[in-house]
């Protein structure tokens, strides 16, 4: 068969030899391990998961445990509580510790549940168009535009305080940034000719946003996950000091700063050790997000 | 290689039909302009292609060549059925394709199949080498995974890739390599048709012409038909049966690429091969250059839409569109040079 060879005389060309430099589009993986990871974050990060996970193995106290034998003590007053104790006689430390336990069951629940509403409706909004997204996307700017102080202070009159009720509140206007953030990129995705190669294929919407569609927006995802974590302890901390969260007694970094606020000079570490925690812990999460965003996808816009 | 058992019924595979492969008439798309944010008021229409018929046999290449924006793609897309012309009408052995049972629509899908020009966008870089190959086999036919994975195994190596290749993911190949990906997947049905826009513009120089080669193998060994579009005029001469020249929507001459490019006759045609060849000192041959702009596709000139930049324009080309005619043995081109009106006026 007679072969072709290529010469010059391009017809007004159209095509530039573009996104060839763009060689590798290497797998999340490949990525998050050749970029300078940020160790600082990562280690506060582990020490709240390692925390929330073994609670009851690291804390030297029951964090409940009342004893008027040693309350009122100063960090490093007495060595089997090196952080203290409060009015009752509970171990700094422990509840501390179990703080962390806490606010990771709240944010893991919540944020969960709103990652998988968020992201089905993103995904259904972006790729259908139209009225569906029309449709989809007032009820999240609804759900957005909310605020999720009044909509627990709804939830909590109605249903009464309680971790459960917490997470209630802040998964139903949390789920509205998953699913603006999420349908952006799909607005992105749907673009690329595989997409449209699938189409003509015949594949179903539905398999086309699963298997094409979701994948790709999955970096996306942990962005908003990893950035939302801090916005949540914080807001779940936010609640417990209004008194809309937890029940006092129970073990949370946003409950203890509220039981210490009356005592801010006389007891100072009360207040001031849950909130420097709070502090570290969001600012690990944030900054951790942050670089996540810059290494898997510069382009996200910073408006999480 | 691999001998194709056709394995789809295309729609309406009657030994009776003996019309070209596929044909659209008098087709239309016409793209909505809009203006304003929050209440959309209409302003006007693109009309990317207005009134396109062309005839696609059986086992041969139609090309689309011309200036961009002119709607090639948009006239190749027509053919994919992601969307509706405005008006006109697609044909697939002789069977209105918006007419189509379920069942017929399955079919054409598995028949009609498409390679793009980016293959680093075709690809879905999170989905591994088989899995991009035998989705459309996975939509269109119950295959045991032990057949879907020979089945890729022959397709990979039909287009000149190796099996172990199955394993990988699109990033760890070169342009010209998914570009064989892509085309490997759009083979995997044993389609009848395939739609080239532009398949080799984003590759290496170097890769284009391997390409092109495998390209026009698989042609002769499955008889397959493509619309081709592409820009450089030897590979469209190399390619090609039949050539279409577009402008602003609509195709000025057609015929066999000899014809076309040997003896062209529409004074827009000459114009662009005269564009498209290496301007040599020695060349004795009048150059022709454009004057002016295309102009814009929302508000298309009167009569013939070259009458703006033609050098030979007369009174009447800005009147009607000028008929088409043809010149010689399946030549046709639209112009009033070749009308007795125009020659009257002349
Ligand atoms: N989806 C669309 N919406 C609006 N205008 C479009 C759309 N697709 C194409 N067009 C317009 O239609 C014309 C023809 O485009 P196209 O078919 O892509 O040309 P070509 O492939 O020859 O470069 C252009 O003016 C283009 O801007
Ligand atoms: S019809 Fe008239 S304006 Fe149009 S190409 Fe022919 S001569 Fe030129
Ligand atoms: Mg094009």
């Amino acid at each position: 068969m007679a072969t072709f060879e290529e010469s010059g005389s391009e017809i007004v060309s159209d095509a530039e030899p573009k996104l060839l430099s763009i060689k590798n589009i290497a797998s999340t993986a490949g990525k998050i391990l050749r970029a300078r990871l940020p160790w600082a974050p990562i280690i506060i990060m582990a020490v709240v998961v390692i925390c929330a996970i073994f609670a009851p193995l690291l804390a030297p106290h029951d964090p409940t445990d009342i004893d008027i034998g040693v309350r009122k003590l100063a960090p490093g007053e007495n060595w089997s509580y090196p952080l203290g104790t409060d009015r009752l006689g509970r171990d700094m430390l422990s509840r501390l510790i179990y703080g962390a336990r806490t606010s990771a069951f709240i944010s893991l629940v919540a944020l969960g549940a709103g990652a998988v509403v968020g992201t089905t409706v993103g995904l259904v909004s972006g790729y259908a168009g139209k009225w569906t997204d029309t449709i989809l996307m007032r009820i999240t700017d609804a759900a957005m535009g909310f605020p999720t102080i009044l909509a627990a202070m709804i939830i909590v009159t109605i249903l009464g305080a309680g971790i459960a009720n917490i997470i209630l509140a802040i998964a139903v206007t949390v789920w509205a940034r998953f699913a603006r953030m999420i349908r952006g990129e799909v607005l992105q995705v749907r673009n690329r000719d595989f997409v449209l190669a699938a189409r003509i294929t015949g594949v179903s919407p539905v398999m086309i946003i699963w298997r094409h569609i979701f994948p790709n927006v999955i970096n996306t995802l942990l962005i908003i996950l990893t950035l939302l974590v801090g916005q949540t302890i914080l807001l779940e901390a936010s609640l417990s000091f209004l008194g809309l969260g937890l029940a006092p007694g129970a073990s949370a970094w946003g409950l203890m700063v509220a039981e210490g606020r009356d005592y801010l000079i006389s007891m100072w570490w009360l207040s001031l050790l849950p909130g420097l925690v709070i502090t570290m812990v969001v600012m690990a999460f944030n900054f951790f997000g942050d670089w996540l965003r810059d290494t898997l996808d510069p382009k996200l816009r910073r408006s999480i | 290689m691999t001998t194709p058992s056709q394995i789809n019924a295309a729609p309406g595979s009657d030994s009776s039909y003996e019309g070209p492969l596929a044909h659209i008439e008098n087709l239309k798309k016409y793209y909505p302009v809009t203006q304003g944010m929050i209440v959309r008021k209409n302003v006007g229409y693109v009309k990317a292609i207005d009134g396109v018929s062309i005839d696609i046999p059986k086992g041969q290449t139609y090309s689309l060549v011309g200036e961009s924006g002119c709607g090639k793609t948009t006239t190749a897309r027509m053919f994919l059925m992601v969307e509706k012309p405005t008006a006109g009408q697609v044909f697939f052995r002789g069977k209105d394709i918006h007419k189509l049972s379920r069942k017929e629509t399955a079919d054409y899908r598995a028949s009609v199949q498409a390679v793009f020009q980016d293959p680093w966008s075709s690809l879905n870089p999170r989905m591994r080498v088989d899995s991009l190959i035998a989705e459309p086999l996975v939509t269109h036919q119950h295959l045991s995974r032990t057949e879907l994975k020979k089945r890729v195994h022959e397709l990979l190596e039909t287009v000149g890739l190796r099996s172990f290749h199955a394993e990988r993911y699109p990033h760890e190949f070169s342009g010209g390599q998914r570009q064989r990906i892509a085309i490997a997947r759009a083979l995997s049905t044993q389609p009848e048709l395939m739609i080239l826009d532009e398949p080799v513009s984003a590759l290496d120089v170097s890769i284009r012409a391997q390409i092109l080669n495998l390209l026009k193998e698989l042609q002769q060994n499955f008889s397959l038909s493509y619309l081709l579009i592409a820009h450089n005029l030897a590979t469209v001469r190399y390619m090609s049966h039949q050539v279409g020249v577009m402008y602003l929507g609509k195709l000025v001459e057609e015929g066999p690429p000899s014809a076309v490019f040997g003896d062209p006759k529409h004074p827009y045609t000459k114009a662009l091969i005269s564009a498209a060849l290496p301007a040599h000192p020695t060349n004795d041959r009048e150059e022709i250059v454009l004057r002016g702009e295309v102009p814009s596709p929302i508000n298309p000139p009167s009569g013939c839409t070259f009458h703006t930049r033609c050098p030979v324009a007369m009174d009447i080309c800005s009147t009607v569109y000028p008929e088409r005619r043809e010149v010689a043995e399946g030549h046709r081109t639209s112009c009033y040079l070749y009308t007795e009106t125009g020659t009257a006026s002349a």
